[in-house]
């Protein structure tokens, strides 16, 4: 119960300030999640028609993600020194290869006759686009999304290291201190809110994916969301 | 760059020595995807025949892979301390996930045909298990050991917080001295070992692949 109380007072403790750190972690989840989407997709749709282009940008985008996701924290601290800037742009670069890489294989996975038939049906080149090329793409895309945001969620703590502040303030104070308060409060924090981006976006996913390509028995999402990283 | 090419870096003799620390790496790696193997092998063959058990234990482990490695670390900490558990632990977890859909999807993926063929040949279970069924599977379930040691060589980068020495260690000692060079150098050579183990079992891969070939027309 000794336990109880130290949580307890981790945060009566006014020094914690655990609601500004929440504001700062979600901050440094969010910004980062929304540029690299914006990114991502925008270049994954210039890339994807033209194949050397798109081979490069695939073969980069996986080189990137072998990349220890510390190494892009540590990387910019030498250029662009300590703080809030930094540490999102790091993650943001940690969160383009996912999707860029999978804007190009929802892209490049569509039947060409589909295009075809809606070119023929007198579709210009934007309506082909929005109408048949992005709802088609829209759940692999997904896919990427949900697996750079929760690579962001579970790299920001690290930005704590470079000066971003956040919960991962709590766990290195933990580590320095031995203290158990602070590291069971963070990496719950933080534990809870990867779980939610997984969940929540494969949520999303399933809701984005249009009825007429829905699988008939859909799977756990858990089971899918991995399935992109594994082969 | 100045730190990387200045040879008193790389002196066997000297514990935080690139070289050395490129051995601590990999040996904490091969520690991890050891005993992760040594899991995830009978638990995949157990799932693959088995379709009902495959769900719960796949999700499962897709849950404790969501869990961030350092709030995963950090929550060990009160248990077990500063050690080499508290960082092989959640690596050892992490990697289930990747190795058991491998093996799974490696075993469901051999055509049924040719375990026909091999039990028309009189082969018993184990004949099959060990000559038809896991040659043709291997290229998969070594698909899933590269991807797992590649994330596992990036998760082990933080290992320094936890007490245990690796190339983390010049990331970290270069942020608290405020010494860029041994920041890029860590950042540059843990890239490079993680780029390189990656070609290298990508290799292998598809050295055993070409043998499936083969087996496929036979």
């Amino acid at each position: 119960m000794e336990f109880l109380h130290e949580v307890g007072d981790f945060f009566r403790d006014p020094n914690t300030r655990f609601a500004e750190q929440t504001v700062i972690y979600l901050k440094l989840c969010a910004i980062p999640i929304v540029i690299s989407i914006v990114i991502g997709v925008l270049l994954g749709v210039l890339v994807a028609r033209r194949p050397i282009a798109a081979f490069f940008a695939t073969n980069l985008s996986g080189l990137a993600r072998a990349i220890p996701t510390l190494a892009f924290l540590a990387i910019v601290l030498p250029y662009l020194g300590i703080g809030f800037t930094p540490a999102a742009l790091a993650l943001t670069a940690l969160g383009i290869p996912p999707i860029l890489l999978n804007t190009i294989a929802g892209l490049r996975g569509i039947d060409p006759m589909i295009t075809e038939a809606a070119r023929g049906t007198g579709m210009t080149a934007w309506q082909v686009l929005i109408r048949v090329q992005a709802p088609l793409a829209l759940p692999v895309a997904m896919a990427g999304v949900r697996t750079s945001a929760v690579q962001i969620v579970a790299t920001a703590p690290l930005a704590a290291l470079i000066g971003a502040g956040g919960y991962g303030d709590y766990i290195l104070e933990g580590i320095n201190l031995l203290e158990t308060a602070p590291l069971v409060v963070g990496s719950i924090a933080i534990a809870i809110l990867a779980m939610v981006a997984e969940f929540g976006l494969a949520a999303v996913e399933r809701a984005v994916t249009s009825e007429g390509i829905r699988p008939p028995s859909s799977k756990s999402s858990v089971e899918d969301s991995i399935a992109t990283e594994a082969f | 760059m100045d730190y990387i090419l200045q040879s008193e870096h790389w002196v066997l003799s000297d514990p935080t020595s690139i070289t050395s620390l490129i051995i601590d790496h990999l040996s904490l790696t091969l520690i991890t995807m050891a005993i992760g193997f040594v899991i995830a092998f009978p638990l995949g063959l157990f799932a693959a025949r088995f379709v009902r058990v495959y769900l719960p234990i796949i999700t499962l482990a897709g849950i404790l892979y969501t869990i961030p490695s350092l709030a995963f670390m950090a929550i060990l900490i009160p248990f077990t301390g500063l050690t080499r558990t508290t960082v092989v632990l959640p690596m050892v977890l992490y990697a289930q996930v990747v190795l058991i859909r491998n093996i799974v999807a490696a075993i469901r993926s051999v055509d049924p045909l040719l375990i026909e063929v091999g039990r028309a040949m009189g082969m018993n279970g184990w004949q099959l298990q060990r000559e038809v069924i896991l040659p043709l599977a291997l290229p998969v379930i070594v698909a899933g050991i590269r991807v797992a040691t590649v994330t596992t060589i990036g998760i082990a980068t933080i290992a320094p917080l936890f007490g245990v020495q690796d190339l983390g260690y010049l990331i970290f000692q270069g942020f608290n001295t405020s010494y860029n060079d041994q920041v890029v150098a860590g950042v540059i050579i843990v890239s490079l070992l993680a780029i390189v183990v990656d070609f290298l079992l990508l290799g292998v891969q598809r050295l055993l692949s070409r043998g499936r070939r083969v087996g496929a027309i036979a």
